[in-house]
Protein backbone atom coordinates (compact mmCIF):
# COMPACT_ATOMS: atom_id res chain seq x y z
CA UNK A 1 0.00 0.00 0.00
CA UNK A 2 1.30 3.47 -0.93
CA UNK A 3 2.57 5.44 2.05
CA UNK A 4 0.83 8.70 2.76
CA UNK A 5 2.83 11.83 2.05
CA UNK A 6 2.32 15.33 3.47
CA UNK A 7 -0.36 16.30 0.93
CA UNK A 8 -2.35 13.11 1.55
CA UNK A 9 -2.46 14.01 5.22
CA UNK A 10 -3.46 17.62 4.37
CA UNK A 11 -6.30 16.35 2.17
CA UNK A 12 -7.47 13.91 4.83
CA UNK A 13 -7.27 16.68 7.46
CA UNK A 14 -9.32 18.99 5.25
CA UNK A 15 -11.92 16.27 4.74
CA UNK A 16 -12.15 15.58 8.47
CA UNK A 17 -12.39 19.35 9.16
CA UNK A 18 -15.25 19.82 6.64
CA UNK A 19 -17.15 16.83 8.06
CA UNK A 20 -16.57 18.02 11.66
CA UNK A 21 -17.77 21.58 10.90
CA UNK A 22 -20.82 20.21 9.07
CA UNK A 23 -21.63 17.92 11.99
CA UNK A 24 -21.17 20.75 14.49
CA UNK A 25 -23.55 23.03 12.56
CA UNK A 26 -26.05 20.17 12.27
CA UNK A 27 -25.87 19.43 16.00
CA UNK A 28 -26.36 23.09 16.92
CA UNK A 29 -29.35 23.15 14.61
CA UNK A 30 -30.94 19.89 15.73
CA UNK A 31 -30.30 19.90 19.49
CA UNK A 32 -33.47 20.45 21.56
CA UNK A 33 -34.24 24.10 22.22
CA UNK A 34 -37.22 25.82 23.81
CA UNK A 35 -40.06 24.28 21.76
CA UNK A 36 -42.53 26.25 19.71
CA UNK A 37 -45.87 26.38 21.55
CA UNK A 38 -49.04 27.35 19.73
CA UNK A 39 -51.68 27.18 22.50
CA UNK A 40 -54.67 26.83 20.15
CA UNK A 41 -53.48 23.54 18.75
CA UNK A 42 -51.45 21.99 21.55
CA UNK A 43 -52.92 18.86 23.16
CA UNK A 44 -51.65 20.01 26.55
CA UNK A 45 -50.46 23.24 28.14
CA UNK A 46 -47.24 23.37 30.13
CA UNK A 47 -47.82 25.29 33.37
CA UNK A 48 -44.58 25.25 35.34
CA UNK A 49 -42.03 23.08 37.06
CA UNK A 50 -43.14 21.89 40.51
CA UNK A 51 -40.16 23.73 42.06
CA UNK A 52 -41.37 27.01 40.56
CA UNK A 53 -44.96 26.56 41.78
CA UNK A 54 -45.08 26.86 45.61
CA UNK A 55 -47.71 25.00 47.59
CA UNK A 56 -50.84 26.94 48.58
CA UNK A 57 -50.60 29.22 45.57
CA UNK A 58 -52.44 29.66 42.28
CA UNK A 59 -51.86 30.78 38.69
CA UNK A 60 -54.24 32.07 36.09
CA UNK A 61 -53.19 30.76 32.68
CA UNK A 62 -54.47 31.57 29.23
CA UNK A 63 -54.84 28.72 26.71
CA UNK A 64 -56.10 30.10 23.40
CA UNK A 65 -59.42 31.71 24.32
CA UNK A 66 -59.71 29.78 27.61
CA UNK A 67 -58.73 31.03 31.07
CA UNK A 68 -57.65 28.38 33.53
CA UNK A 69 -57.07 28.66 37.25
CA UNK A 70 -54.36 26.25 38.39
CA UNK A 71 -54.15 25.66 42.16
CA UNK A 72 -51.43 23.92 44.11
CA UNK A 73 -52.92 23.04 47.48
CA UNK A 74 -51.09 22.72 50.78
CA UNK A 75 -51.09 18.94 50.36
CA UNK A 76 -49.13 19.38 47.12
CA UNK A 77 -52.06 18.25 44.97
CA UNK A 78 -52.58 20.29 41.80
CA UNK A 79 -56.01 21.02 40.33
CA UNK A 80 -57.05 23.08 37.31
CA UNK A 81 -60.49 24.62 36.81
CA UNK A 82 -62.16 27.13 34.55
CA UNK A 83 -60.68 30.59 35.32
CA UNK A 84 -63.83 32.67 34.76
CA UNK A 85 -67.05 32.36 36.64
CA UNK A 86 -69.90 30.97 34.49
CA UNK A 87 -72.27 33.02 36.66
CA UNK A 88 -70.88 36.52 36.03
CA UNK A 89 -67.84 36.14 33.73
CA UNK A 90 -65.46 37.52 36.35
CA UNK A 91 -61.92 36.27 36.86
CA UNK A 92 -61.99 33.73 39.71
CA UNK A 93 -59.68 34.03 42.73
CA UNK A 94 -58.22 31.42 45.08
CA UNK A 95 -58.49 31.97 48.81
CA UNK A 96 -55.66 29.98 50.37
CA UNK A 97 -57.01 30.38 53.93
CA UNK A 98 -60.61 29.32 53.26
CA UNK A 99 -59.49 26.82 50.62
CA UNK A 100 -62.11 28.09 48.23
CA UNK A 101 -62.36 29.55 44.72
CA UNK A 102 -64.58 32.61 44.59
CA UNK A 103 -65.83 35.26 42.24
CA UNK A 104 -65.06 38.85 43.33
CA UNK A 105 -68.10 40.14 41.39
CA UNK A 106 -70.90 38.12 43.01
CA UNK A 107 -71.55 35.70 45.81
CA UNK A 108 -70.36 32.54 44.09
CA UNK A 109 -68.03 30.07 45.79
CA UNK A 110 -66.52 26.78 44.59
CA UNK A 111 -64.23 24.17 46.09
CA UNK A 112 -60.79 23.52 44.50
CA UNK A 113 -62.30 20.81 42.30
CA UNK A 114 -64.81 23.23 40.74
CA UNK A 115 -67.99 22.11 42.56
CA UNK A 116 -70.39 24.83 43.69
CA UNK A 117 -70.25 25.38 47.45
CA UNK A 118 -72.43 28.49 47.68
CA UNK A 119 -74.14 30.98 45.37
CA UNK A 120 -77.19 31.38 43.19
CA UNK A 121 -75.72 29.76 40.09
CA UNK A 122 -75.54 25.97 40.46
CA UNK A 123 -73.27 25.32 37.45
CA UNK A 124 -69.96 23.71 38.42
CA UNK A 125 -66.65 24.89 36.93
CA UNK A 126 -65.13 22.91 34.07
CA UNK A 127 -62.25 20.86 35.44
CA UNK A 128 -59.08 20.19 33.43
CA UNK A 129 -56.99 17.02 33.80
CA UNK A 130 -53.55 17.60 35.36
CA UNK A 131 -50.47 15.63 34.43
CA UNK A 132 -47.16 15.84 36.29
CA UNK A 133 -44.22 14.25 34.49
CA UNK A 134 -40.52 14.71 35.26
CA UNK A 135 -41.45 17.46 37.73
CA UNK A 136 -43.34 19.50 35.11
CA UNK A 137 -47.04 20.32 35.52
CA UNK A 138 -49.14 20.18 32.34
CA UNK A 139 -52.88 20.32 31.85
CA UNK A 140 -55.02 18.72 29.15
CA UNK A 141 -58.09 20.12 27.47
CA UNK A 142 -60.39 17.60 29.16
CA UNK A 143 -62.67 17.39 26.13
CA UNK B 1 3.62 3.86 16.66
CA UNK B 2 5.84 3.56 13.56
CA UNK B 3 4.59 4.11 10.02
CA UNK B 4 4.77 0.40 9.17
CA UNK B 5 2.64 -0.39 12.25
CA UNK B 6 0.05 2.15 11.06
CA UNK B 7 0.01 0.58 7.58
CA UNK B 8 -0.37 -2.86 9.16
CA UNK B 9 -3.33 -1.52 11.20
CA UNK B 10 -4.99 -0.10 8.10
CA UNK B 11 -4.40 -3.34 6.21
CA UNK B 12 -5.99 -5.32 9.03
CA UNK B 13 -9.14 -3.16 8.88
CA UNK B 14 -9.30 -3.51 5.08
CA UNK B 15 -8.73 -7.26 5.34
CA UNK B 16 -11.49 -7.59 7.91
CA UNK B 17 -13.84 -5.53 5.72
CA UNK B 18 -13.04 -7.65 2.68
CA UNK B 19 -13.61 -10.87 4.58
CA UNK B 20 -16.85 -9.60 6.13
CA UNK B 21 -18.46 -8.54 2.89
CA UNK B 22 -18.03 -8.70 -0.88
CA UNK B 23 -17.75 -6.17 -3.66
CA UNK B 24 -21.47 -6.29 -4.44
CA UNK B 25 -22.01 -3.91 -1.52
CA UNK B 26 -20.56 -1.22 -3.81
CA UNK B 27 -23.79 -1.30 -5.81
CA UNK B 28 -25.29 0.91 -3.07
CA UNK B 29 -22.99 3.93 -3.68
CA UNK B 30 -23.28 3.11 -7.39
CA UNK B 31 -27.08 3.46 -7.17
CA UNK B 32 -26.57 7.01 -5.85
CA UNK B 33 -24.11 7.87 -8.63
CA UNK B 34 -21.05 7.92 -6.39
CA UNK B 35 -19.12 5.30 -8.36
CA UNK B 36 -18.53 5.63 -12.07
CA UNK B 37 -17.13 2.36 -13.37
CA UNK B 38 -18.59 -1.16 -13.32
CA UNK B 39 -18.07 -3.29 -10.23
CA UNK B 40 -16.00 -6.44 -10.58
CA UNK B 41 -17.63 -8.51 -7.87
CA UNK B 42 -15.03 -11.29 -8.21
CA UNK B 43 -12.38 -8.88 -6.90
CA UNK B 44 -11.84 -8.12 -3.21
CA UNK B 45 -13.71 -5.02 -1.97
CA UNK B 46 -10.73 -2.64 -1.99
CA UNK B 47 -9.55 -3.61 -5.46
CA UNK B 48 -13.09 -3.49 -6.88
CA UNK B 49 -13.48 0.03 -5.43
CA UNK B 50 -10.16 1.20 -6.92
CA UNK B 51 -10.90 -0.40 -10.31
CA UNK B 52 -14.29 1.31 -10.43
CA UNK B 53 -12.91 4.71 -9.42
CA UNK B 54 -10.04 4.55 -11.90
CA UNK B 55 -12.16 3.68 -14.91
CA UNK B 56 -10.95 5.90 -17.73
CA UNK B 57 -13.35 8.39 -19.25
CA UNK B 58 -13.50 9.32 -22.95
CA UNK B 59 -10.89 11.90 -23.90
CA UNK B 60 -13.49 14.60 -24.68
CA UNK B 61 -14.84 14.68 -21.10
CA UNK B 62 -13.93 17.94 -19.41
CA UNK B 63 -15.28 20.92 -17.48
CA UNK B 64 -18.42 21.18 -19.57
CA UNK B 65 -19.47 17.76 -18.24
CA UNK B 66 -19.39 18.98 -14.64
CA UNK B 67 -22.83 20.64 -14.76
CA UNK B 68 -24.58 17.29 -14.41
CA UNK B 69 -22.53 16.73 -11.26
CA UNK B 70 -23.45 20.23 -10.02
CA UNK B 71 -27.15 19.42 -10.55
CA UNK B 72 -26.73 16.20 -8.59
CA UNK B 73 -24.83 18.05 -5.85
CA UNK B 74 -27.67 20.59 -5.56
CA UNK B 75 -30.20 17.74 -5.38
CA UNK B 76 -28.26 16.32 -2.43
CA UNK B 77 -28.16 19.78 -0.77
CA UNK B 78 -31.94 19.97 -1.24
CA UNK B 79 -32.43 16.55 0.32
CA UNK B 80 -30.20 17.44 3.28
CA UNK B 81 -31.72 20.87 3.94
CA UNK B 82 -35.22 19.46 3.30
CA UNK B 83 -34.73 16.84 6.00
CA UNK B 84 -33.39 19.54 8.33
CA UNK B 85 -36.39 21.78 7.62
CA UNK B 86 -38.78 18.93 8.34
CA UNK B 87 -37.30 18.69 11.87
CA UNK B 88 -39.16 21.92 12.69
CA UNK B 89 -41.79 22.43 10.00
CA UNK B 90 -45.40 21.57 10.93
CA UNK B 91 -47.71 20.91 7.98
CA UNK B 92 -50.97 22.43 9.17
CA UNK B 93 -52.66 25.70 8.33
CA UNK B 94 -52.32 26.95 11.90
CA UNK B 95 -48.73 25.89 12.49
CA UNK B 96 -46.93 26.04 9.11
CA UNK B 97 -46.32 29.80 9.06
CA UNK B 98 -45.33 30.22 12.75
CA UNK B 99 -43.15 27.11 12.65
CA UNK B 100 -41.03 28.60 9.85
CA UNK B 101 -40.88 31.98 11.59
CA UNK B 102 -39.79 30.18 14.75
CA UNK B 103 -37.17 28.27 12.73
CA UNK B 104 -35.76 31.52 11.38
CA UNK B 105 -35.76 33.51 14.59
CA UNK B 106 -35.09 30.92 17.31
CA UNK B 107 -33.10 28.03 15.84
CA UNK B 108 -29.33 28.23 15.41
CA UNK B 109 -28.59 28.42 11.65
CA UNK B 110 -32.32 27.98 10.96
CA UNK B 111 -32.36 30.98 8.61
CA UNK B 112 -29.40 29.57 6.67
CA UNK B 113 -30.99 26.15 6.19
CA UNK B 114 -34.25 27.69 4.96
CA UNK B 115 -32.69 30.13 2.49
CA UNK B 116 -30.14 27.60 1.20
CA UNK B 117 -33.08 25.26 0.48
CA UNK B 118 -34.91 28.07 -1.32
CA UNK B 119 -31.93 29.09 -3.47
CA UNK B 120 -30.83 25.51 -4.16
CA UNK B 121 -34.32 24.91 -5.61
CA UNK B 122 -33.72 27.78 -8.04
CA UNK B 123 -30.14 26.89 -8.91
CA UNK B 124 -30.87 23.19 -9.47
CA UNK B 125 -33.29 24.06 -12.30
CA UNK B 126 -30.71 26.46 -13.76
CA UNK B 127 -27.87 23.91 -13.70
CA UNK B 128 -30.20 21.23 -15.09
CA UNK B 129 -31.00 23.58 -18.00
CA UNK B 130 -27.27 24.25 -18.61
CA UNK B 131 -26.66 20.48 -18.52
CA UNK B 132 -29.52 20.00 -21.00
CA UNK B 133 -28.01 22.69 -23.23
CA UNK B 134 -24.62 20.91 -23.19
CA UNK B 135 -26.26 17.64 -24.22
CA UNK B 136 -28.14 19.31 -27.09
CA UNK B 137 -25.02 21.19 -28.17
CA UNK B 138 -22.84 18.08 -28.27
CA UNK B 139 -25.61 15.92 -29.73
CA UNK B 140 -25.27 13.23 -27.08
CA UNK B 141 -29.05 12.76 -26.88
CA UNK B 142 -28.94 10.58 -30.01
CA UNK B 143 -28.85 6.77 -30.13
CA UNK B 144 -27.93 4.84 -28.09
CA UNK B 145 -28.64 7.43 -25.36
CA UNK B 146 -32.32 8.18 -26.11
CA UNK B 147 -33.46 6.77 -22.78
CA UNK B 148 -30.77 8.69 -20.86
CA UNK B 149 -32.04 11.85 -22.53
CA UNK B 150 -35.66 10.99 -21.77
CA UNK B 151 -34.76 10.36 -18.10
CA UNK B 152 -33.04 13.77 -18.09
CA UNK B 153 -36.19 15.52 -19.37
CA UNK B 154 -38.28 13.65 -16.81
CA UNK B 155 -35.84 14.70 -14.10
CA UNK B 156 -36.29 18.34 -15.13
CA UNK B 157 -40.07 17.95 -14.91
CA UNK B 158 -39.67 16.27 -11.50
CA UNK B 159 -37.54 19.19 -10.28
CA UNK B 160 -40.24 21.63 -11.43
CA UNK B 161 -42.84 19.52 -9.60
CA UNK B 162 -40.68 19.75 -6.47
CA UNK B 163 -40.56 23.55 -6.78
CA UNK B 164 -44.33 23.93 -7.27
CA UNK B 165 -45.27 21.50 -4.49
CA UNK B 166 -42.85 23.11 -2.05
CA UNK B 167 -43.96 26.64 -2.87
CA UNK B 168 -47.19 26.41 -0.83
CA UNK B 169 -45.50 25.09 2.31
CA UNK B 170 -44.56 28.46 3.95
CA UNK B 171 -48.30 29.20 3.95
CA UNK B 172 -47.97 32.94 3.48
CA UNK B 173 -50.13 35.13 1.26
CA UNK B 174 -47.75 34.90 -1.71
CA UNK B 175 -47.51 31.12 -1.50
CA UNK B 176 -51.25 30.78 -0.99
CA UNK B 177 -52.38 32.97 -3.89
CA UNK B 178 -49.66 31.86 -6.31
CA UNK B 179 -50.77 28.26 -5.69
CA UNK B 180 -54.42 29.27 -6.15
CA UNK B 181 -53.44 30.91 -9.43
CA UNK B 182 -51.37 27.88 -10.48
CA UNK B 183 -54.20 25.45 -9.75
CA UNK B 184 -56.64 27.66 -11.70
CA UNK B 185 -54.25 27.64 -14.66
CA UNK B 186 -53.70 23.88 -14.37
CA UNK B 187 -57.47 23.38 -14.61
CA UNK B 188 -57.40 25.07 -18.05
CA UNK B 189 -55.56 22.13 -19.66
CA UNK B 190 -58.01 20.02 -21.62
CA UNK B 191 -59.09 16.55 -20.40
CA UNK B 192 -56.74 16.05 -17.44
CA UNK B 193 -56.31 19.66 -16.25
CA UNK B 194 -59.47 19.82 -14.16
CA UNK B 195 -58.87 16.38 -12.71
CA UNK B 196 -55.26 17.18 -11.74
CA UNK B 197 -56.27 20.52 -10.24
CA UNK B 198 -59.00 18.85 -8.19
CA UNK B 199 -56.63 16.06 -7.17
CA UNK B 200 -54.20 18.54 -5.63
CA UNK B 201 -56.52 21.24 -4.34
CA UNK B 202 -58.96 18.64 -2.87
CA UNK B 203 -61.20 21.44 -1.61
CA UNK B 204 -63.10 24.20 -3.40
CA UNK B 205 -60.27 26.55 -2.49
CA UNK B 206 -56.71 26.07 -1.26
CA UNK B 207 -57.08 24.76 2.31
CA UNK B 208 -55.50 22.51 4.91
CA UNK B 209 -56.38 19.51 2.74
CA UNK B 210 -54.41 21.07 -0.13
CA UNK B 211 -51.45 21.71 2.18
CA UNK B 212 -51.45 18.03 3.22
CA UNK B 213 -51.45 16.89 -0.43
CA UNK B 214 -48.65 19.29 -1.37
CA UNK B 215 -46.59 18.30 1.66
CA UNK B 216 -47.00 14.55 1.03
CA UNK B 217 -46.14 15.03 -2.65
CA UNK B 218 -43.09 17.16 -1.79
CA UNK B 219 -41.56 15.01 0.94
CA UNK B 220 -42.74 11.46 0.20
CA UNK B 221 -43.87 10.94 -3.39
CA UNK B 222 -41.43 13.08 -5.38
CA UNK B 223 -38.22 12.00 -3.54
CA UNK B 224 -38.94 8.38 -4.57
CA UNK B 225 -39.57 9.45 -8.16
CA UNK B 226 -36.33 11.47 -8.09
CA UNK B 227 -34.32 8.56 -6.67
CA UNK B 228 -35.72 6.18 -9.27
CA UNK B 229 -35.06 8.53 -12.19
CA UNK B 230 -31.59 9.49 -10.94
CA UNK B 231 -30.48 5.89 -10.48
CA UNK B 232 -31.81 4.99 -13.94
CA UNK B 233 -30.06 8.05 -15.40
CA UNK B 234 -26.74 7.05 -13.76
CA UNK B 235 -27.16 3.44 -14.80
CA UNK B 236 -27.69 4.45 -18.42
CA UNK B 237 -24.78 6.91 -18.37
CA UNK B 238 -22.48 4.08 -17.27
CA UNK B 239 -23.88 1.75 -19.90
CA UNK B 240 -23.67 4.10 -22.86
CA UNK B 241 -20.99 6.56 -21.73
CA UNK B 242 -21.18 10.34 -21.74
CA UNK B 243 -19.36 11.19 -24.96
CA UNK B 244 -20.07 11.00 -28.66
CA UNK B 245 -19.85 7.92 -30.83
CA UNK B 246 -16.28 7.22 -31.81
CA UNK B 247 -15.12 8.60 -28.50
CA UNK B 248 -16.00 5.80 -26.12
CA UNK B 249 -12.56 4.26 -26.12
CA UNK B 250 -11.81 5.29 -22.58
CA UNK B 251 -8.49 6.81 -23.57
CA UNK B 252 -8.94 9.90 -21.47
CA UNK B 253 -8.17 10.56 -17.82
CA UNK B 254 -9.38 8.26 -15.08
CA UNK B 255 -12.57 9.28 -13.23
CA UNK B 256 -10.61 9.50 -9.96
CA UNK B 257 -8.95 11.84 -9.23
CA UNK B 258 -9.20 13.94 -12.42
CA UNK B 259 -12.91 14.23 -13.11
CA UNK B 260 -13.78 13.91 -9.43
CA UNK B 261 -11.55 16.90 -8.67
CA UNK B 262 -13.36 18.91 -11.36
CA UNK B 263 -16.68 17.91 -9.80
CA UNK B 264 -15.38 18.91 -6.37
CA UNK B 265 -14.30 22.34 -7.60
CA UNK B 266 -17.68 22.92 -9.27
CA UNK B 267 -19.46 21.69 -6.10
CA UNK B 268 -17.46 24.08 -3.89
CA UNK B 269 -18.13 27.03 -6.21
CA UNK B 270 -21.83 26.08 -6.27
CA UNK B 271 -21.88 25.90 -2.46
CA UNK B 272 -20.18 29.31 -2.17
CA UNK B 273 -22.69 30.89 -4.58
CA UNK B 274 -25.56 29.21 -2.72
CA UNK B 275 -24.52 30.45 0.73
CA UNK B 276 -23.83 33.97 -0.61
CA UNK B 277 -27.28 34.14 -2.21
CA UNK B 278 -28.92 32.72 0.93
CA UNK B 279 -27.16 35.27 3.14
CA UNK B 280 -27.74 38.37 1.00
CA UNK B 281 -31.05 37.60 -0.76
CA UNK B 282 -33.22 35.69 1.72
CA UNK B 283 -36.71 34.56 0.76
CA UNK B 284 -38.90 37.05 2.64
CA UNK B 285 -42.08 36.16 4.50
CA UNK B 286 -45.36 37.53 3.20
CA UNK B 287 -48.27 38.08 5.58
CA UNK B 288 -49.86 34.83 6.83
CA UNK B 289 -52.16 33.12 4.31
CA UNK B 290 -55.67 34.51 4.35
CA UNK B 291 -58.24 33.01 1.97
CA UNK B 292 -60.49 36.06 2.45
CA UNK B 293 -57.97 38.75 1.50
CA UNK B 294 -56.55 39.02 -1.99
CA UNK B 295 -53.07 40.58 -1.85
CA UNK B 296 -52.52 43.78 -3.81
CA UNK B 297 -49.38 42.36 -5.41
CA UNK B 298 -48.37 38.79 -5.99
CA UNK B 299 -44.60 38.52 -6.43
CA UNK B 300 -43.33 35.16 -7.69
CA UNK B 301 -40.29 34.12 -5.69
CA UNK B 302 -37.49 32.05 -7.15
CA UNK B 303 -36.35 31.54 -10.71
CA UNK B 304 -38.46 28.43 -11.58
CA UNK B 305 -41.69 29.91 -10.16
CA UNK B 306 -41.00 33.16 -12.03
CA UNK B 307 -40.85 31.16 -15.26
CA UNK B 308 -43.96 29.09 -14.53
CA UNK B 309 -46.05 32.07 -13.40
CA UNK B 310 -44.73 34.15 -16.31
CA UNK B 311 -45.59 31.37 -18.78
CA UNK B 312 -49.16 31.32 -17.46
CA UNK B 313 -49.40 35.10 -17.87
CA UNK B 314 -48.41 35.08 -21.56
CA UNK B 315 -51.34 35.80 -23.91
CA UNK B 316 -53.06 33.23 -26.15
CA UNK B 317 -51.79 30.36 -24.00
CA UNK B 318 -48.34 30.67 -25.58
CA UNK B 319 -46.63 29.74 -22.34
CA UNK B 320 -49.33 27.51 -20.97
CA UNK B 321 -49.30 25.22 -24.01
CA UNK B 322 -45.95 26.21 -25.57
CA UNK B 323 -43.70 25.07 -22.71
CA UNK B 324 -45.14 21.54 -22.35
CA UNK B 325 -45.29 21.09 -26.13
CA UNK B 326 -41.67 22.16 -26.53
CA UNK B 327 -40.62 19.82 -23.70
CA UNK B 328 -42.45 16.94 -25.43
CA UNK B 329 -40.78 17.88 -28.75
CA UNK B 330 -37.36 17.96 -27.06
CA UNK B 331 -38.02 14.57 -25.42
CA UNK B 332 -38.90 13.14 -28.84
CA UNK B 333 -35.80 14.63 -30.46
CA UNK B 334 -33.69 11.44 -30.52
CA UNK B 335 -36.57 9.54 -32.12
CA UNK B 336 -36.76 11.90 -35.12
CA UNK B 337 -33.00 12.53 -35.38
CA UNK B 338 -31.60 9.07 -34.81
CA UNK B 339 -28.32 9.62 -36.60
CA UNK B 340 -26.66 12.53 -38.34
CA UNK B 341 -23.98 15.11 -37.88
CA UNK B 342 -22.36 15.70 -34.53
CA UNK B 343 -21.55 19.36 -35.17
CA UNK B 344 -24.36 21.51 -33.78
CA UNK B 345 -24.36 23.74 -36.90
CA UNK B 346 -25.50 20.73 -38.90
CA UNK B 347 -28.44 19.94 -36.61
CA UNK B 348 -30.76 22.88 -37.27
CA UNK B 349 -33.95 21.16 -36.03
CA UNK B 350 -32.52 20.25 -32.63
CA UNK B 351 -30.78 23.57 -32.15
CA UNK B 352 -33.85 25.47 -33.39
CA UNK B 353 -36.13 23.64 -30.98
CA UNK B 354 -33.82 24.25 -28.06
CA UNK B 355 -33.39 27.93 -29.04
CA UNK B 356 -37.19 28.26 -29.12
CA UNK B 357 -37.40 26.59 -25.72
CA UNK B 358 -34.80 28.98 -24.27
CA UNK B 359 -36.55 31.98 -25.86
CA UNK B 360 -39.88 30.97 -24.33
CA UNK B 361 -38.16 30.52 -20.96
CA UNK B 362 -36.66 34.02 -21.22
CA UNK B 363 -39.96 35.62 -22.26
CA UNK B 364 -41.76 33.78 -19.42
CA UNK B 365 -39.10 34.93 -16.98
CA UNK B 366 -39.59 38.57 -18.02
CA UNK B 367 -43.40 38.19 -17.83
CA UNK B 368 -43.06 36.66 -14.38
CA UNK B 369 -40.96 39.54 -13.03
CA UNK B 370 -43.83 42.03 -12.90
CA UNK B 371 -46.06 42.20 -9.84
CA UNK B 372 -49.21 40.33 -10.65
CA UNK B 373 -52.65 39.76 -9.27
CA UNK B 374 -54.31 36.39 -9.88
CA UNK B 375 -56.67 37.00 -12.83
CA UNK B 376 -59.36 34.73 -11.37
CA UNK B 377 -59.55 36.77 -8.19
CA UNK B 378 -58.04 40.07 -9.32
CA UNK B 379 -61.38 41.68 -10.02
CA UNK B 380 -62.66 41.21 -6.47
Amino acid sequence: MKQWDFWDWCLAGLGVFIVAVGLFVFLLYALPQEPLVIPDVEASLRIAELDDFPVNSDRLERWGDRWILVIRMASGEVTAVEGRSPADGCELKWDDELYRVFSPCSYQIYNPYGFVVAGLDNRDLHRYPVLIRDGVISIGSGT
Amino acid sequence: MTESDQNKGRSRILKWLEEATDARILSIPRLFGLLYGPIEDRLPLGEAWRASMRRRLPASVGWKHAFGGATYFLCMILVLTGVMLSFYYRPSTVEAYPSLQYLESEITFGWLVRHVHFWAASLVVLTALVHLFRVVLTGTYRAPRETTWLMGIMLLITLLAFVTSGYLLPWDQWAYWTTTYGLDELAKYPVVGGLLSRLFSVDEFVSGATLSRFYATHVILLPWVLLLLLSLHFQLIRKHGVALEGDVSGEGEPFFPHHMLRQLVVALITLAVLITLAAFFPRPFGPPADPFTVPGELPALGFPVLILVGAARLPLGIGLYGLPLLLIALAALPLVARTGESAFTRRPVAMGLFALFLLLLMVSLIAGLGPGVPPSVGGN
